[in-house]
């Protein structure tokens, strides 16, 4: 059920090698034999997300005559959401969506609890026939039977909803240490090198980050990694961006957009 | 290379395409000039590697290392009282003293005690450190056992568990680089600064600041590091330039390129040297007779090693002895107890580092 509609893409690995495993589909899903064709013609160079796609489809594969049949023991939705189905080798939605469904931020999973039960289960459906395409959540919904994804659907929509978005704060904290410590041994200087301590940037050659919409701080970081964006000196964020993963991406966003903007910056020589 | 890659593809062996991937390789194709320009300095492979952040212990230790880590990366802040310039230890040593090939704190201290011929006896680590604010910061040595080097040293021997002592390990200090192909020049060295160093460091060297808080470190003038600092040695600047500037773009200036822009940046004025004997010829011959110190000769009509920055806008000029003229401002104790979080991150005082 991840929402995942503007994929960001590891260098190197074109959305197309990718797309080939879910959709590059004729009309509806059909049966897991199917998905177990495609998991053979598919690239071998995958990321591991798609190393894990794959893997599911196999397994979906290997367990398709008891899938289909849909005979099997009824599981409940909670034990679907916190053990996943073994059988079909689905994960345990808690993996990404959190114990309580209170959404894992550096799993890019949203929050699940106390989400509308139909909502879900037409997610579910959605991303099943492509009308939501995921790489995560497509494999997923596909190994799940009807009942399977009205279970979990019903029992997301009964958990409470969490008191505050919980998932944030480690999401911030990752980012607090990339943004003072950085990376190096991945060629991440700090992102305070050059924009502050307090990122409220340095006149005219490094931007204020402080306070900025994470969404903003997000698609210009891809933007950079892409080369889409060049009018950066030197290189100098396609460069670093190039060497960041989407999670170091995520953290750095969610970590800035919470500082606060502060005053405006006054800069001046070194000292 | 296209001839062979193209029918081994069809192969679709993994093991086939590894062997072709390796020969490509080693036939240096397949990498763009793009990616080449961007890649950064390899790190010494097969160098050590220091403990992590997390291995730092919950005891009195853990807390003199995270102290230490705190003055090393906020230095005029919290030992206000002994810096004499707006740098920091991680102006020069990156990544907070871990990085290999900026003078890592763990490549240092397996070697001390040592003698030094620049002081002419045998040094402890504390008494390098002294030397470190004496020149470097341009401010004045704390005494041996000083809380401040307390913390440092054990912020150092921290970095460095594990490692062997008296060994120089692979990454230690800065790499020396191979006398260059052409004798290093001014002139192309300005034309380096311009190219790729003002943007941050600022077409007169004096850095960059936001808020008060240095961000883009001063290369030269009042508040940079004195003649007596290592840095101030051509051969020293350009191991760490070429190694590590325009910072994440470590490894893509040549080393003709790297020496040039070193021998600008060393040929402009800068506070005294504190072992200024009254005499530059003399202090040139006594402390650096060395084609690779520009103390005492003469570049655009400046000679330098006069203690007075004629090109600055800012600040005073620089008197003979600078470094006893180091006022101290706050009482450092008090400032490191209000300043360190018990995790060791300091709290953001804009106003102390310059409070001079």
């Amino acid at each position: 059920m991840t929402s995942r509609p503007a994929e960001p893409h590891a260098p190197g690995l074109q959305p197309r090698d990718g797309a080939r495993l879910v959709t590059d589909v004729e009309g509806p899903p059909t049966g897991p034999r199917e998905l177990g064709e495609r998991s053979k013609s598919c690239p071998q160079r995958l990321t591991r997300r798609w190393a894990r796609g794959a893997g599911w489809s196999l397994l979906i594969a290997l367990a398709g005559s008891a899938h289909a049949q849909e005979n099997t023991v009824q599981l409940s939705g909670k034990a679907i959401a916190r053990t996943g189905v073994i059988a079909h080798g689905t994960p345990a939605c808690a993996s990404c969506h959190g114990m309580s469904g209170e959404g894992v931020a550096v799993q890019d999973g949203p929050r699940l609890a106390g989400l509308d039960e139909a909502y879900l289960l037409r997610q579910l459906d959605a991303f099943s026939k492509q009308a939501r395409p995921s790489r995560a959540m497509t494999p997923v919904a596909r190994s799940l039977t009807a009942a399977e994804r009205r279970a979990v659907a019903r029992y997301y929509a009964q958990l409470p909803p969490p008191p505050r978005p919980a998932a944030t704060a480690p999401l911030v904290e990752a980012g607090r240490a990339l943004a003072l410590d950085g990376a190096w041994s991945v060629g991440i200087p700090p992102c305070a090198s050059c924009h502050g301590a307090d990122g409220r940037g340095v006149g005219s050659t490094t931007p204020a980050l402080s306070g900025q919409a994470e969404a903003y701080l997000v698609a210009q970081l891809r933007r950079y990694q892409s080369g889409e964006r060049r009018n950066d000196p030197l290189g100098l964020m396609r460069g670093i961006a190039g060497r960041m993963n989407r999670t170091q991406i995520r953290a750095v966003a969610a970590y800035y957009a919470a500082q606060p903007a502060g005053a405006e910056s006054s800069a001046g020589p070194g000292r | 290379m296209t001839g062979r890659s193209a029918p081994s593809r069809r192969l679709a062996t993994l093991a086939i395409a590894a062997v072709i991937g390796l020969g490509m390789l080693a036939l240096g194709v397949g990498i763009s000039p793009h990616l080449a320009k961007h890649r950064i300095a390899e790190p010494a492979t097969g160098g050590f590697h220091p403990p992590p952040e997390s291995a730092i212990p919950d005891n009195e230790f853990g807390r003199q290392v995270r102290l230490g880590k705190a003055i090393f990366t906020d230095t005029g802040a919290l030992a206000p009282t002994y810096v004499g310039n707006s740098l920091r230890c991680s102006s020069c040593h990156l990544d907070a003293g871990r990085l290999a090939n900026s003078a890592p704190l763990w490549g240092a201290y397996p070697l001390y005690p040592a003698y030094r011929a620049k002081n002419g006896h045998v040094n402890t680590f504390q008494e390098r450190l002294q030397g470190c604010f004496r020149y470097s910061m341009n401010g004045k040595p704390p005494p041996l056992g000083d809380p401040v080097l307390v913390a440092l040293e054990s912020y150092a021997y921290f970095l460095t568990m594990g490692a062997p002592v008296g060994a120089k390990l692979p990454g230690q200090g800065y790499p020396k680089l191979a006398p260059p192909p052409q004798r290093p020049d001014y002139a192309r060295g300005a034309a380096v600064y311009k190219a790729s160093c003002a943007l941050c460091h600022g077409v007169d060297g004096q850095g960059q600041s936001s808020n008060g808080k240095m961000v883009f470190p001063p290369l030269w003038g009042p508040q940079s590091y004195n003649w007596g600092a290592g840095m101030s040695d051509i051969a020293n600047a350009a191991g760490f330039i070429k190694a590590n500037m325009p910072l994440s773009q470590g490894g893509t200036l040549s080393d003709q390129e790297a020496w040039d822009v070193a021998t600008y940046m060393d040929s402009q004025p800068r506070p005294q040297d504190p072992r200024f004997t009254g005499s530059i010829e003399e202090t040139r011959t006594r402390f650096h007779a060395s084609p690779t110190s520009m103390y005492g000769r003469t570049v655009n009509g400046v000679l330098l090693g006069d203690g007075r920055p004629t090109n600055l806008e800012h600040g005073s000029p620089m008197a003979a002895e600078g470094a006893a003229d180091i006022a101290s401002p706050k009482a450092a104790p008090d400032a490191l107890k209000q300043q360190i979080r018990p995790d060791g991150a300091s709290a953001s005082s804009p106003q102390t580092a310059n409070d001079r």
